[in-house]
C-alpha cells in the first residue's frame, strides 16, 4: 500500500506533505526568477568554470596543466579547446563559456563592438614579433612593393590577418595588388611546401616550419605596432559571471600570475611543463615563448596597457582602432566610440590578483 | 449529407502547394515575431530588415574584393564541376557494382571508405596533393558526390526486376543488350534520386571545400562572415546557397520526370 | 509424332536454400509433339514454374535433360517465347517498341516490322502503338506480352499463369483470344495454370503434378480445345456435362495428390 492511500484525502499527513511540497516548489520558482548574482553571495564559488582556450606554448598552459586555475579559482574547470577567437566569441554570445583565455585582440574588439556579454579582465601577451611575415627566399621579396602579384596566406579573422591588412594599408597596397588567401596554419604549411604561396603571416609552429623550409623573416611588427596595429592576446570573462563570482575571477588571474612568474624566474622549468601540455619539445616551447612579450600584471595595470581600475589605459584606443578597421573590412557592422571600449576594460580583478601575488 | 463531401473537397482543394505556402508563412511569421519582438538577439538571428539591408549591401558593395554574384558564380561552377564529374563517375561505377559481384568487391571498399569520411579530415591532404585553388575543391566535391551516386546506381541495378531480365533474354538479348535496354533504364529512377541526394551533399560540403585557400565563393563568405558573427551576411549567404540548391534540385526533378516518365506509374 | 518435339528426360532439379537443399522436381519424364497445347496443373509449390523455367533455359537441370526438337536446351533463346503472370513489359518503351524488342535486339528490325503490326492489329493494340505500357489496362498489357513473344516466331510458347492476375471477365476473353491465335498458328504451347477449368478448356493435354518434390501424377488428353469448331459459346462448353466431369476428375487427382 502506498502512503497516499493510507493517508487518504484531507488527512493531516498528506496536508503537511503537500505544504512542504508547495513551499519547495514556490521557493524554486522564486529562485529561478531572480538573477543568479542576487541569490549567491559574493565569495561563493561556482560549481564549474567553463573556459575556452587554445592549445599553445604559453605560460597559461602551466597553470592549466598543474591545475592552479582550478585550485585558486575554487572550482573545477571545464576546458573547451577553441580553433579561433571567433569560436570563443560565438560561445560567449551563446553564454556557454565563462572565461576566454588568450583570445586575440581583433576578435575581442569585434566582440565588444557587437556588445557580447563579456569584459576584458587581463592580458596574456603582446604578440609583437611572434606573429609576423615569412617570405619564400626564392620569391625575391626585399621591400613592401615586391609583394605585388604575390600570394600571401593568413588565417582570416585572426590577429595575424589584422596586422597583414594593416601592412598592406600602410604600404599603399590593395588586395588587388596582392592575393590574400585564407588558410589555416596547417594548411599554410602544406601550401608552402608545394610552393603554392609566396608568403604567410602567421604564428608558430607554422611560422617556424616555413622558416625552416626555404623561408625567411620579413619583419613588419615594429613599424606596425608604432602605427597602431598592436595585436595582443587577452583574457575575457562573462559579465554576469564576473559579477557573480568575483573571487573566482581573481583566483583565475592569480593562477596565471603565478605561472607567469615561473616563466620569468625559471624559464626552463616553465618550458618543460608547457612542452608537455602542448606536445612539443622543451626547446621548441622555450623558443616559441621567447618570441612573445608576456606582459607582467604591473605593466598591464599601467596607463600604457589596460590601466588601473577605473582609469582605462591606452589599450582601449588599440581596441577602438582595431574595431574601426574591422568595420572598413566589413567584418563587423559598426564600432562604438572609445568610451565603450574603456568601459569594457575591468582591471579590478587583475589589481587584486597582483596584490595577492605580492 | 452534402456537408461531408463539401468538407472533403475543401480539404482536397487546399492542395499540397498551399500547405507548403502555409508552412512557409508560419515560419516567416515566427521569424518576424521573434526578431522584431526583440525575443532574439540580432547576432543569433537577424530580422527581416537587417537581412534585407545586408543583402542590398552585399549586392551593391560585394564582399571582400568581389561582387556577391562573382562569389555565387564561383560556387556554382565548383558545385557543378564536382557534382557532374562525381555523379557521372559514381553512376558508372555503381552500375558496374550492381551488375557484377567482382566489380562490387573491387570498388566497395573505396566507396564505403569515402562515404562516411568527414571532409575536414582530409582537407590538408588535399592541399598537399593538389595545391590550393580550384582542383582540390572540385576533387573534394567529386569525392562527396561519387559514393552517393555509386550506391544509388548500385541499388538501382540490384532492384531490377528479374522477370524483365528473363523476358529480354528469352527474346534473344545479349548480356550487353540486357544491360542497356533493361538494367540501365530500370536503375534510372534511383540514379536520379542519387543525383539529387548528391547535389544536396555537394552543397553541404561547399563550405568545407571553400575553406581550401578560400576568399572566394558563397561558402567562404558564410564562413568568413561567421567569424565575426555577421549573421546578416551569413543568412544571406545561406539563403542564396539554399535557393541555388533548390533550383538545381528542381531542374533535376524536371529532367527526371521527363526521362523517367514511368516512375510510380509502373 | 515419331520423335517428341519437347522432351523432359529423367529431369531432377535441386537448389540450395537457407534450410538446406530444396528438391523441386523429381525424375520428370514428359514428352509431347509439335502443335500440342499442354496445360500443367498442380498445387502451389509443385514445381510447375520450375519445369517451365528449365525449358525456357533460366534454370539448368541438376540431372536429366530437356530437349527441344532434339536439341538440348543451353540457355534462354527466342525459339521459346515466354509469358509470365506479370506482363514484365519495359515501361521505358512504347507499345510498338515493346512488341518489336526481339527483332530489335536480334538486328531484324526492318524485316519484322510487318509482323509487329500484324500481331498488334490482331490483339487490337495497333491504335495504342505509341502509348506506354502503364497507359494500358491489365488485359491489354498481357496481350502485349504475348505479342512480344509471338513476334519472334517461337517454336514453343511458354506461359506461366499468364491470366492469373486478370479479372474473371478479362480472363475468359483472353482465353478465347489465345485459343484463336493457337488455332491459327498451330504453335506448341506449354501453359501453366492454377485453374483446372482453364486447363481443361484450353489444353489438348493436361498434366497433373504432385506437391514437392514435383512428380507427374497423371497425363490426360482432352478434346474440348481441338474438337470445338465455332466455339461461339464459351459458357456453354464450360457448363457441358463432359467438361464438368473432366474438370472434377482432375480436381479429384489434385486433391488426392495433395492429401
Amino acid at each position: 500500500m502506498s502512503e497516499e492511500n493510507s493517508g487518504g484525502i484531507g488527512s493531516g499527513t498528506l496536508n503537511r506533505r503537500l505544504f512542504v511540497k508547495t513551499a519547495l516548489i514556490s521557493g524554486a520558482a522564486l529562485t529561478s526568477a531572480l538573477p543568479a548574482h542576487v541569490l549567491l553571495a559574493a565569495g561563493k564559488a561556482p560549481q564549474t568554470i567553463r573556459v575556452g582556450f587554445f592549445l599553445e606554448t604559453k605560460p597559461t598552459m602551466i597553470a592549466k596543466g598543474e591545475k592552479w586555475f582550478d585550485k585558486l579559482a575554487g572550482a573545477p574547470i571545464a576546458w573547451t579547446e577553441a580553433g579561433a577567437g571567433a569560436e570563443i566569441n560565438t560561445a560567449m554570445a551563446a553564454r556557454s563559456l565563462d572565461i576566454g583565455l588568450a583570445i586575440g585582440s581583433s576578435p575581442t574588439a569585434a566582440g565588444i563592438s557587437q556588445k557580447l556579454p563579456y569584459e576584458l579582465i587581463g592580458m596574456v601577451d603582446n604578440i609583437g614579433p611572434a606573429e609576423d611575415m615569412v617570405v619564400r627566399k626564392a620569391a625575391n621579396i626585399r621591400k613592401p612593393a615586391d609583394f605585388k602579384g604575390k600570394k600571401v596566406a593568413t588565417p582570416f579573422g585572426s590577429t595575424s590577418h589584422f596586422r597583414l591588412l594593416g601592412f598592406l594599408k600602410v604600404n599603399n597596397l590593395t588586395e588587388k595588388d596582392v592575393t590574400v588567401l585564407d588558410l589555416k596554419p596547417d594548411a599554410e604549411v602544406a601550401a608552402w611546401e608545394r610552393g603554392d604561396i609566396d608568403a604567410a603571416y602567421v604564428w608558430s609552429p607554422a611560422k617556424a616550419k616555413m622558416l625552416a623550409a626555404g623561408g625567411q623573416s620579413f619583419p613588419t611588427y615594429k613599424e606596425l605596432d608604432a602605427k597602431g596595429y598592436v595585436i595582443a592576446d587577452l583574457i575575457v570573462a562573462g559579465t554576469e559571471f564576473s559579477k557573480t563570482y568575483p573571487d573566482a575571477v581573481t583566483g583565475f588571474l592569480h593562477a596565471y600570475g603565478n605561472a607567469l612568474n615561473l616563466w620569468k624566474t625559471k624559464p626552463n622549468d616553465a618550458a618543460a611543463i608547457v612542452a608537455k601540455q602542448a606536445g612539443v619539445t622543451p626547446d621548441v616551447a622555450k623558443h616559441d615563448m621567447e618570441e612573445y612579450d608576456f606582459v607582467t600584471f604591473e605593466r598591464q595595470l599601467s596607463a600604457d596597457w589596460l590601466g588601473p581600475p577605473g582609469k582605462p589605459g591606452k589599450f582601449a584606443e588599440v581596441l577602438k582602432r582595431t574595431a574601426d578597421f574591422l568595420v572598413q573590412q566589413k567584418s563587423i557592422r559598426s564600432a562604438p566610440d572609445l568610451a565603450a571600449f574603456q568601459k569594457a576594460i575591468n582591471t579590478t580583478f587583475l589589481a587584486q590578483a597582483a596584490k595577492a601575488k605580492a | 449529407m452534402s456537408m461531408r463531401p463539401a468538407l472533403g473537397s475543401a480539404w482536397r482543394a487546399l492542395g499540397e502547394r498551399r500547405v507548403t505556402a502555409l508552412s512557409l508563412l508560419v515560419l516567416v511569421l515566427a521569424w518576424i515575431g521573434a526578431t522584431e519582438g526583440g525575443l532574439v538577439d540580432d547576432l543569433f538571428l537577424p530580422g527581416p530588415a537587417s537581412l534585407w539591408s545586408g543583402f542590398l549591401d552585399l549586392v551593391e558593395n560585394g564582399y571582400k574584393s568581389r561582387t556577391i554574384w562573382e562569389h555565387a558564380a564561383l560556387s556554382l561552377e565548383r558545385v557543378l564541376a564536382g557534382f557532374v564529374t562525381g555523379a557521372v563517375a559514381g553512376t558508372l561505377v555503381g552500375l558496374g557494382m550492381g551488375y557484377n559481384r567482382k566489380i562490387e568487391a573491387f570498388f566497395s571498399p573505396l566507396v564505403e571508405f569515402f562515404r562516411p569520411l568527414p571532409q575536414l579530415a582530409y582537407l590538408v591532404l588535399l592541399i598537399v596533393w593538389f595545391g590550393i585553388g580550384e582542383t582540390p575543391q572540385i576533387i573534394l566535391l567529386f569525392l562527396t558526390a561519387f559514393p552517393v551516386s555509386a550506391i544509388a546506381a548500385m541499388d538501382g541495378v540490384k532492384s531490377v526486376s528479374v522477370l524483365r531480365m528473363q523476358a529480354a533474354r528469352s527474346m534473344g538479348a545479349s548480356e550487353w543488350q540486357v544491360f542497356r535496354y533493361v538494367v540501365f533504364p530500370s536503375a534510372l529512377h534511383e540514379i536520379f534520386t542519387g543525383a539529387r541526394l548528391a547535389i544536396g551533399v555537394v552543397y553541404a560540403t561547399l563550405i568545407a571545400a571553400e575553406i581550401i585557400a578560400g576568399s572566394t565563393g558563397l561558402g567562404w563568405v558564410i564562413l568568413d562572415a561567421g567569424r565575426f558573427l555577421r549573421s546578416d551576411y551569413v543568412f544571406v549567404g545561406i539563403l542564396m546557397i539554399g535557393v541555388m540548391g533548390l533550383v538545381l534540385d528542381r531542374l533535376l526533378l524536371t529532367f527526371e520526370h521527363r526521362i523517367v516518365h514511368w516512375a510510380g506509374r509502373d | 509424332m515419331t520423335s517428341p518435339f519437347v522432351a523432359f528426360q529423367n529431369l531432377t532439379i535441386e537448389y540450395p536454400s537457407k534450410e538446406g537443399p530444396v528438391h523441386a522436381l523429381d525424375s520428370i519424364d514428359l514428352a509431347f509433339g509439335a502443335g500440342d497445347f499442354v496445360c500443367i496443373v498442380g498445387p502451389s509449390g509443385c514445381g510447375k514454374t520450375t519445369l517451365m523455367q528449365t525449358l525456357a533455359g533460366f534454370i539448368r537441370p541438376t540431372s536429366g535433360s530437356v530437349t527441344l526438337a532434339g536439341e538440348p536446351i543451353a540457355g534462354p533463346g527466342p525459339d521459346r517465347g515466354v509469358v509470365f503472370q506479370q506482363p514484365a513489359l519495359f515501361p521505358w518503351m512504347t507499345v510498338a517498341q515493346n512488341a518489336g524488342f526481339g527483332p530489335m535486339v536480334r538486328g531484324l528490325g526492318g524485316e519484322r516490322r510487318e509482323k509487329v503490326e500484324h500481331y498488334l492489329r490482331l490483339v487490337g493494340l495497333w491504335d495504342f502503338r505509341n502509348r506506354y505500357p502503364y497507359q494500358l489496362s491489365g488485359g491489354m498489357q498481357q496481350r502485349l506480352a504475348i505479342v512480344r513473344a509471338l513476334v519472334n516466331d517461337p517454336k514453343v510458347l511458354l506461359m506461366d499463369e499468364p491470366f492469373g492476375a486478370l479479372d474473371a471477365l478479362t480472363r475468359e476473353k483472353m482465353q478465347e483470344e489465345l485459343h484463336a491465335v493457337w488455332r491459327r498458328t498451330q504453335m506448341t504451347v506449354v501453359f501453366i495454370t492454377h485453374s483446372v477449368e482453364e486447363a481443361v478448356y484450353l489444353g489438348t493435354e493436361v498434366v497433373v503434378m504432385s506437391p514437392r518434390p514435383g512428380r507427374i501424377l497423371e497425363r490426360l488428353a482432352v478434346g474440348f480445345s481441338r474438337a470445338s469448331g465455332a466455339r461461339d459459346d464459351i459458357r456453354a462448353i464450360k457448363a457441358s456435362p463432359e467438361f464438368v466431369a473432366t474438370r472434377e476428375r482432375i480436381l479429384g487427382l489434385i486433391w488426392a495428390g495433395a492429401g
